[in-house]
């Protein structure tokens, strides 16, 4: 059953990515990216880490995407341009070193990995439980925990600053008018 | 449930501290009591904050401690790495204090910016875990993308911001998937947990166990995202545009305390985890210097926009510095300590003399404007014409001494290619860098320019020019710091 899950949900993901490449609205790629990201959550639910599944859902499917959306909304960036493509030479080239690497990763994946699956273990049922999640960030990970403030604060600083120049600039527009 | 806290020394972060909190503190001061017209005062409250940061060094002189579950070290290596970083930001705040406001960029939020890229230099020089080294390494990307637009109405520096920008987030890219790999073979992002898995394996390894292969891959891409940041070729390619749209003091800022963090961060890893594997990366290393070397001095030849020759310079100047990690030996530690202090000084230095000579608006940094500055403002030239010698390598200055120690530290490693190749690039480096003192001292001015001399600056030139001599004379002031630094290493 479980086996079965796992194919529908990973053939559900591989086909959002897909066509959220390769379709050439950007709305459209994407809503086939939140797709992608619905599936990958419900691997990690598979994977027995509900609390992943629900970051999944709300961080990438949530907060991210509706970003994603807002953006290209703002720059009405919906369709692709369809002038030349002046890297198109680089389409086969590509093409052939994905198969390469496909090739390579399934013969790698028949070859050496073993074939019966692993079983999850009690310690990786608890490894991403969120009280685990939430100790280990406040007592191994404390430091980088206060690192990633300062660097949020310093992002925020900085969209400040850019911001106030872009005003600025406005202004003396205004002024030589 | 039972929660257990790991012991936790905060001496060990003292310094961290001392900046982060300058820097959180002086935001604002800036905000609530600085007037809009006199945010030079913010600038002297930044350098108080150096200041403080480096008499938190003092205490912890001679101890060797980690602490935070091993993720952050003190030792002399990151004490003596806190003060060149100190001076190099000290010098940019200076050269930044006349220039923003001529060029009608002051905003207070400048100072504070600075202090937290140099608080990420400190924390990259102490840290001994993959992660804070990550974490690193992101927050001085996040301060220079905003550093480098900082002039933001000059097409040309949100041009540099926005590349920046976008091959800093590749870089950032290969740097977690590097992490994971290695994570996915040891088990673990601690480096000196790192090195236990590999020597164990090593004890063990038969022919039925295969060797570290996801680490090596995924040290291999964290050797790419290291390499975006110290701007070695071929992952140099941002580096001209960036370098010559930034603000000037960022670009000295950058060209000097980037190449030396990220380095710092990059010796750690390699003495630390990986020197059981020597055979996987120093091969690699050595061509990226080879590579970076020919590419930088050969690119730099072609130029004749100054501000955009220093940038290929600077290229070419990384190559020189790997020298010092490829080299794996207690001398080659000593080498990059020195000739990061010699190239910072130098460096700093030729780029506060540009400043001098940069008119408002004007973005061309032209070799005219040189053309008989050696007339009209002969100790300006004279300093000039030593940091490009100190650039070049020719003796008496701290620059010659610098390669010399690279080169030997190569030599004696059994990397003699690598030092011919070196020998040879700095010859083709001396052609560009005496095209500006033939300029200034046998040409006529081709038009005019009037050097913003203020005191500041002017002290500041004269003092990076008698510590270029000064070292050039007597190393040993500093040779003695660097040598207690790799027994601190290990090395």
């Amino acid at each position: 059953m479980e086996f079965v899950m796992f194919f529908a949900t990973a053939a559900i993901a591989l086909i959002g990515a897909l066509a959220m490449v390769l379709s050439p609205n950007a709305v459209h790629s994407a809503l086939f990216l939140l797709l992608n990201f619905a599936a990958i959550s419900v691997l990690f639910l598979l994977l027995r880490s509900p609390f992943l599944f629900a970051i999944q859902l709300t961080v990438y499917a949530g907060a991210i995407m509706v970003l994603f959306l807002f953006v290209v909304m703002l720059l009405g960036a919906e369709r692709a341009d369809a002038t030349q493509d002046r890297l198109a030479w680089q389409r086969p080239l590509a093409l052939g070193l994905a198969l390469v690497l496909l090739i390579e990763a399934v013969f790698i994946s028949v070859t050496t990995i073993p074939q019966t699956p692993a079983v999850a273990s009690p310690e990786a049922e608890a490894f991403a439980a969120p009280a685990n999640l939430g100790s280990v960030l406040l007592t191994t990970y404390v430091l980088p925990l206060q690192i990633t403030g300062i660097i949020l604060l310093v992002a925020i600083v900085g969209v400040v600053v850019l911001n106030q120049r872009a005003r600025l600039r406005h202004s003396l527009e205004l002024e030589q008018k | 449930m039972n929660i257990a806290f790991p012991d936790i020394n905060m001496l060990v972060i003292l310094p961290l501290i001392v900046i982060f909190g300058s820097a959180l503190a002086l935001l604002l001061i800036d905000l609530f009591f600085i007037p809009a017209g006199n945010k030079k005062i913010t600038g002297y409250l930044a350098l108080a904050g150096l200041l403080f940061t480096g008499l938190a060094g003092v205490p912890l002189w001679g101890m060797e401690e980690s602490s935070f579950s091993g993720m952050v070290v003190v030792d002399t290596f990151a004490l003596t790495l806190n003060v060149i970083f100190i001076i190099i930001a000290a010098i940019t705040i200076i050269i930044s204090l006349d220039y923003l406001p001529r060029q009608g960029i002051e905003q207070g939020e400048f100072y504070p910016l600075i202090l937290f890229a140099t608080g990420s230099f400190v924390l990259l020089a102490q840290s001994t875990n993959l992660i804070l080294i990550f974490l690193g390494i992101e927050l001085l990307s996040i301060t220079l993308y905003v550093l480098t637009g900082f002039a933001y109405p000059r097409l040309s520096s949100e041009e540099a911001a926005m590349k920046y920008l976008l091959l800093g987030a590749f870089a950032a890219g290969f740097f977690v998937y590097g992490i994971a790999l290695i994570y996915g073979e040891t088990m673990t992002v601690d480096l000196n947990q790192i090195r236990l898995y590999l020597t164990e394996l090593e004890s063990s390894s038969t022919a039925a166990v295969p060797g570290p292969t996801l680490l090596l891959i995924g040290g291999a891409l964290v050797l790419i995202a290291f390499s975006f940041k110290i701007a070695l070729v071929p992952f140099h390619m941002w580096t001209p545009d960036v370098y010559e749209g930034a603000p000037t003091p960022v670009t000295a800022f950058m060209s000097v305390g980037t190449k030396g963090a990220a380095l710092a961060a990059l010796i750690r890893i390699v003495t630390i985890a990986l020197p059981t594997v020597q055979d996987a990366w120093v091969p690699v290393l050595a061509v990226l210097a080879a590579a970076t070397m020919i590419v930088g001095n050969v690119g730099a030849v072609a130029q004749t926009n100054v501000k955009r020759m220093l940038a290929y310079s600077s290229v070419g100047h990384a190559g020189y510095i790997v020298l010092g990690v490829v080299a794996m030996s207690a001398h080659g530690i000593e080498a990059f300590l020195f000739y990061l202090l010699a190239y910072s000084l130098t460096n700093l230095g030729a780029f506060a003399v540009i400043i001098v000579l940069e008119q408002r608006g004007e973005s061309a940094w032209s070799l005219d404007d040189f053309s008989g500055l050696g007339q009209r403002q002969p100790m300006l030239a004279v300093a000039m014409a030593l940091f490009m010698l100190s650039l070049a390598g020719v003796p008496p200055t701290a620059g010659y001494l610098g390669k010399f120690f690279v080169f030997a530290a190569a030599w004696e490693s059994g990397l003699g290619w690598l030092v011919l190749i070196g020998v040879i690039t700095s010859a083709i480096a001396i052609f560009f860098y005496l095209r500006i003192i033939v300029r200034m001292f046998m040409h006529e001015p081709v038009r005019d320019v009037q050097p913003a001399l203020h005191r500041s600056i002017t002290w500041t030139i004269a003092v990076a020019a008698g510590a270029v001599l000064l070292f050039g004379f007597m190393p040993n002031l500093f040779i003695d710091l660097a040598q207690r630094s790799v027994i601190a290493l290990g090395g």
